[in-house]
């Protein structure tokens, strides 16, 4: 019994960590050195959580995703993300929410 | 004047590097910037005739050795800048007279400036760009000595290319020319032009660390015409072809690169030496 509520509330306490993480298709970020330069533009984000991924970034190559991590309780700028993409070279297509185990979870209302 | 010297320009063309990861790939981010050092060297003791190898009794041979320090800054992806500077060393065993002289000689050669312009198209799991780039190589090399390390010409070229990238998947096609002007001392380097391509594979990349490997495939086509005084500067006139491997390495901001480049086929104006196989490592670092 006692088990099963520690449990309970580890998840409950971690379900925000979790939440403050968000998914970007990117067309054509399919190298490493596309990586390398979403990653420094991305990163410099007043509101990336730098204490995850790489410098609160994760790019996955082969299914051209960007997983970032955003401090808890500071809201996204999806506009000033978008910029930050487009500006290490490449598009962004959209955005959403991560699950606690890095899948997609909610889509984010945004046109650009 | 001004409009046929911007023509002019524009209608020259650069050696291209293929498949250079810090000069080339990288960096297409705004306000990115990259060094590079190259370290590049052929030469060879095989005389030929046309394309034939004939007897070389008085062991004449040709060798060159080049530490290429090259940067690039990034102003947007669409628009970068290059410089290339060589430090050159190379030697020689020539015949004078019907007698072998053996000459040596080294120094900082021809600065190369280049303005690649990028047109870049992200599509799903592919990116891919054509790039025109405008090239200008300045006599910045000394011309004097039997052996110059440059002919002293102001030269400019250009090339054009098409690469394209998936994440397992690279193709690169670089067709360049370069325009050779009047040099000192009676020296003009021939006019030439190029063909690259490069095809290869991406079999491994950590997503944790941004690591991961290149291995790819290099076909090399050239033409050179004839120089002018021979016997003083290190060009050749012909045709060839070389291919091999490359192998790249990178992690993060680092990138190591190795390539060997045989002679496929090789056909020389009158009688000289190979220009014999290429091999080249570089080390580059982007911020």
């Amino acid at each position: 019994m006692s088990t099963k509520f520690i449990v309970a509330a580890l998840i409950l306490l971690c379900a925000p960590v979790f939440a403050s993480d968000y998914i970007v298709h990117v067309h054509g970020l399919v190298c490493s050195f596309c990586a390398h330069g979403v990653t420094k533009k991305v990163s410099k984000l007043p509101f990336i959580d730098q204490s995850k991924y790489t410098k609160g970034v994760k790019v996955e190559i082969e299914n051209q995703k960007l997983t970032i991590a955003v401090i808890p309780g500071r809201d996204l700028d999806i506009p000033a993300l978008f910029e930050a993409i487009t500006s290490g070279g490449y598009e962004p297509v959209d955005i959403w929410t991560a699950t606690a185990t890095g899948e997609l979870g909610e889509p984010v209302e945004y046109k650009p | 004047m001004k409009s046929s010297i911007t023509l002019f320009i524009l209608i020259a063309a650069v050696p291209a590097s293929a498949h250079q990861p810090v000069m080339d790939m990288a960096p297409r981010w705004a306000e990115g910037y990259g060094f590079q050092l190259r370290q590049v060297h052929f030469g060879s003791d095989d005389l030929m005739r046309g394309s034939d190898s004939i007897d070389n009794p008085l062991g004449i041979e040709r060798f060159v050795d080049t530490t290429w320090l090259e940067g690039v800054y990034t102003f947007d992806r669409s628009l970068r800048a290059t410089i290339k500077v060589p430090y050159i060393n190379q030697r020689r065993l020539t015949a004078i007279n019907g007698v072998g002289v053996r000459q040596q000689s080294s120094g900082i050669g021809d600065v190369v400036l280049g303005l690649p312009l990028k047109r870049y198209k992200n599509q799903g799991a592919t990116t891919q760009n054509w790039a025109i780039t405008p090239s200008l190589r300045i006599p910045t090399g000394s011309s004097s000595g039997d052996f110059p390390v440059s002919d002293g010409s102001w030269d400019v070229g250009l090339s054009i290319s098409h690469s394209r990238e998936t994440p397992r998947i690279y193709q690169l096609y670089d067709l360049y020319y370069w325009n050779q002007g009047s040099g000192k001392r009676g020296m003009q380097t021939g006019n030439s032009w190029g063909l690259d391509i490069n095809v290869g594979l991406h079999p491994w990349h950590n997503n944790d660390n941004n690591s991961g490997l290149f291995t790819l495939w290099d076909i090399s086509a050239r033409h050179d015409d004839a120089p002018n005084a021979q016997n003083l500067t290190t060009a050749l006139g012909g045709d060839r072809v070389q291919t091999g491997p490359i192998l790249v390495y990178y992690r993060q901001n680092f990138m190591a690169r190795a390539e060997i480049k045989l002679m496929a086929y090789e056909r020389v104006d009158g009688t000289s030496t190979s220009r014999g196989n290429e091999f080249s490592v570089s080390f580059g670092l982007i911020f």
